[in-house]
C-alpha cells in the first residue's frame, strides 16, 4: 500500500536522523552519559534485529540467542586478553597472541558465532515449536555454564578488557566515535537484512512461516534454508556481542544468561516482529523503561511487567507497526 | 499415450498403531493417464497419496518413480523430481497474494542455490512465468488479492494451480472437488480433463460421477489393499468391487 509505505520511509528516516544527531544533543545538554546509554541500546537493537530475522520472518523462536551474543563478546575478550598479556592462545593449533584490530576481532566474532550456530542449528532445527525453544535454551545454558567453568577467562567473575578494539584513524575509547561506528554497523546490518528478507531466500523463509509442510511438497529443502537463516542471525548477534564487549570493556557469562535471550525476544515482540527496524525501537523502549523505572524504585520489574502486557495488548504487532500504521499480518 | 510405467508401488505397508492403513499395496501408474484411487472411507487412499508424495514413509515395501527407487526420498526431493500434489484441506499461503502464492512454486523450479541479494518481487523472469500461469488458470483478475479473502472455490483452483506451477510429471490430487458447488466441480473436472496425456494424474475423489468420467483407469482400495485395477467400465461391473464398495451407490 502506497501511503503506509511512504509513512514507513518517513518513520525510518526520522529514527535515523535522531540517531545521527543524538551525540550533539547530548553534548549540547552537557550530558554525554546519554551517548553511552544510546550505544548500549543500539547494540541490543542490532542483536534484536538479528533475532527478528529468524523469529519474525522464519517463525523460529530461538530462546538461546544470548549464547551468540556472549560468544561474540568472548571472542573479543579472549583476543584482547591474550594480546594484552602477550600470551599465546592455548587452545589454538597455531601460535597466536590475539589481536586488537577491530577488523580481526569483529569478523572473527561473527564467524565463531555463525559456526557454533551451524552446529546448534543442525541439531535443533529438526524440532519445532516448544521443542525448538527448549533445545536452543538448553544449548545456550550449556555454553553459559561452560564459560562459568573457565577460570582462565575469569569464570563467573568475567574478564576485564582494559582497552577497546582498534581501528586505524579512530579512537574507539571516545564515546562519540564508538557510537558512530556502532551506528554505521547497525545501519549496514539493517540494509543487508532487508535485502535478505526481500530476496528469494527471504521469500522461502516467509513461506516456511506460513506453511512449512507445503513448502516441502513444493520442493524446498526447508531445513537447509532455516539453518542458513539461523546462522546469519547468529552472526549478527555475535557482532552485537563483540560491540558489547567493547562498550563494557568487560565480558562475563551473564551476557549468555537465559534472561538476556528473553530480553532480546521482548525487544523483538515489543517493537514488532518481522519489521527489522521494530526490534531496534523495541530495544530503545525496553532499555529506557529499565533505565527510568530503576531510578524510581528497586522493584522496577513490578512496573515493567504490566507495562509490557499493556503494550502487547494495545500495540499488537509491535510499536513500529503502530507508528507506520500497518496491520500485523502484513 | 506411451505405456510406460511412471510409478510402480510394490507391497507397501503402513501401520498406525493397531490400524493398518496400507496392507501390501500394489499400484502402477503409467505416463499421461488419469488414474483414480477409489475405496470406502478408511481404505487408506490419503495414506497412499502421502506415501507417494513422501510425507509419510512406509513400514515396508518399495516405490519406484521412472525406474528409480524413491522409497526413502524426502518429500522435497520428490517434488523437485516431478511429483507434485494438492491437499484435501486447502494448503496455501493465506496471507500472501495469489501472485505470491504462485511465485513460491515457480521459484522452487529453479535450482536451490541460495539467492540473498536480488529483490524477488522485481525479478523479471519470475514475474513473467507467474503472469503466464495466472493467465493459463484465469486468475489474472484476482492476482493481487490475498488468498485468505477468496472464496473456497477460488482457493481450490489456486491449490491446483500451485501443484501445476511446479511443472510436474505426475500430480497427486487428494479430493480436488472437496467442498465445491456442482458448477465449480464441473469446472474443476474440465481442468483435470485437460491434463490428460500431458502429465499423469493420481486422483482420489468421492464423487463417483466425476471419477468414472475422468479416469482412464481405476484402482479400488479396500482395507489398504488394491483389490482391482481396470478400465472404468470393467470396474463398474466387477462383482468383487460391487460387493466391497459400490454395492450401495451404483
Amino acid at each position: 500500500m502506497e501511503p503506509s509505505l511512504s509513512r514507513g520511509t518517513l518513520v525510518r528516516f526520522a529514527i535515523f536522523a535522531v540517531l545521527v544527531v543524538l551525540p550533539w544533543i547530548a553534548h549540547a545538554m552537557d550530558d554525554p552519559f546519554w551517548i553511552t546509554i544510546a550505544t548500549r541500546m543500539l547494540i541490543y537493537g542490532l542483536a534484536a534485529m538479528s533475532l527478528d530475522l529468524i523469529l519474525g520472518y522464519g517463525a523460529m523462536v530461538s530462546f538461546g540467542h544470548a549464547a551468540f551474543f556472549g560468544l561474540g563478546a568472548y571472542v573479543v575478550g579472549v583476543l584482547t586478553h591474550h594480546n594484552f598479556y602477550d600470551e599465546v592462545i592455548p587452545f589454538l593449533p597455531i601460535e597466536w597472541v590475539g589481536s586488537m584490530s577491530a577488523f580481526v576481532q569483529w569478523p572473527l566474532a561473527m564467524l565463531v558465532s555463525g559456526f557454533i550456530a551451524l552446529l546448534i542449528g543442525v541439531l535443533s532445527l529438526r524440532t519445532q515449536g516448544v521443542y525448538f525453544i527448549m533445545i536452543t535454551l538448553a544449548f545456550a545454558q550449556m555454553l553459559y555454564f561452560f564459560m562459568i567453568g573457565l577460570p582462565d577467562y575469569g569464570g563467573e567473575d568475567g574478564l576485564n578488557l582494559w582497552q577497546r578494539s582498534e581501528i586505524p584513524g579512530l579512537d574507539l575509547s571516545d564515546s562519540s566515535q564508538f557510537y558512530y561506528v556502532v551506528l554505521v554497523l547497525v545501519s549496514l546490518w539493517f540494509l543487508l537484512s532487508r535485502r535478505v528478507v526481500e530476496s528469494r531466500f527471504g521469500r522461502v523463509l516467509t513461506g516456511c512461516r506460513y506453511n512449512e509442510p507445503r513448502m516441502r511438497t513444493l520442493g524446498y529443502p526447508v531445513v537447509r534454508y532455516k539453518l542458513l537463516a539461523f546462522t546469519i542471525s547468529a552472526m549478527g548477534t555475535g557482532l552485537a556481542g563483540a560491540l558489547m564487549a567493547n562498550q563494557n570493556e568487560f565480558v562475563s557469562p551473564s551476557l549468555m544468561a537465559w534472561s538476556t535471550s528473553g530480553e532480546l525476544m521482548v525487544m523483538v515482540i515489543l517493537g514488532g516482529m518481522g519489521t527489522l527496524i521494530g526490534p531496534l525501537v523495541g530495544a530503545f523502549l525496553l532499555l529506557s523503561f529499565e533505565e527510568v523505572l530503576a531510578g524510581l524504585t528497586e522493584h522496577w520489574m513490578v512496573i515493567l511487567g504490566p507495562l509490557l502486557v499493556f503494550s502487547v495488548l494495545f500495540a499488537r504487532g509491535g510499536l513500529y507497526r503502530f507508528l507506520v500504521g500497518q496491520r500485523d499480518d502484513e | 499415450m506411451m505405456n510406460r510405467a511412471l510409478f510402480v508401488v510394490e507391497n507397501l505397508t503402513k501401520n498406525f498403531g493397531a490400524i493398518t492403513a496400507s496392507n501390501g499395496l500394489n499400484l502402477e501408474v503409467v505416463e499421461g493417464e488419469i488414474h483414480a484411487l477409489i475405496g470406502p472411507n478408511g481404505a487408506g487412499k490419503s495414506t497412499a497419496i502421502h506415501q507417494l508424495s513422501g510425507e509419510i514413509s512406509p513400514d515396508s515395501g518399495r516405490i519406484f518413480f521412472r525406474g528409480e527407487e524413491i522409497t526413502r526420498w524426502s518429500a522435497d526431493q520428490r517434488a523437485r523430481r516431478g511429483i507434485a500434489r494438492t491437499y484435501q484441506i486447502t494448503s496455501l499461503f493465506p496471507a500472501l497474494s495469489v501472485r505470491d502464492n504462485l511465485a513460491m512454486a515457480v521459484q522452487s523450479r529453479d535450482t536451490h542455490h541460495f539467492r540473498f541479494w536480488r529483490q524477488a518481487s522485481k525479478d523479471p523472469a519470475l514475474r513473467k512465468t507467474v503472469d503466464q500461469l495466472l493467465d493459463a488458470h484465469e486468475l489474472m483478475d484476482i492476482a493481487e488479492l490475498r488468498v485468505a479473502n477468496l472464496a473456497h472455490g477460488q482457493q481450490r483452483q489456486i491449490e491446483l494451480a500451485l501443484g501445476l506451477a511446479l511443472n510436474p510429471k505426475v500430480l497427486l490430487l487428494d479430493e480436488p472437488m472437496a467442498g465445491m458447488s456442482r458448477t465449480e466441480s464441473l469446472e474443476m473436472a474440465e481442468r483435470i480433463d485437460r491434463l490428460r496425456g500431458s502429465i499423469a494424474v493420481v486422483l482420489v475423489e468421492h464423487d463417483m460421477d466425476v471419477v468414472f468420467r475422468l479416469a482412464d483407469r481405476i484402482s479400488v482400495l479396500v482395507k489398504g489393499e488394491v483389490i482391482c485395477t481396470d478400465l472404468p467400465e470393467a470396474v463398474r461391473v466387477n462383482p468383487f468391487v460391487r460387493d466391497a464398495y459400490l454395492g450401495e451407490s451404483v
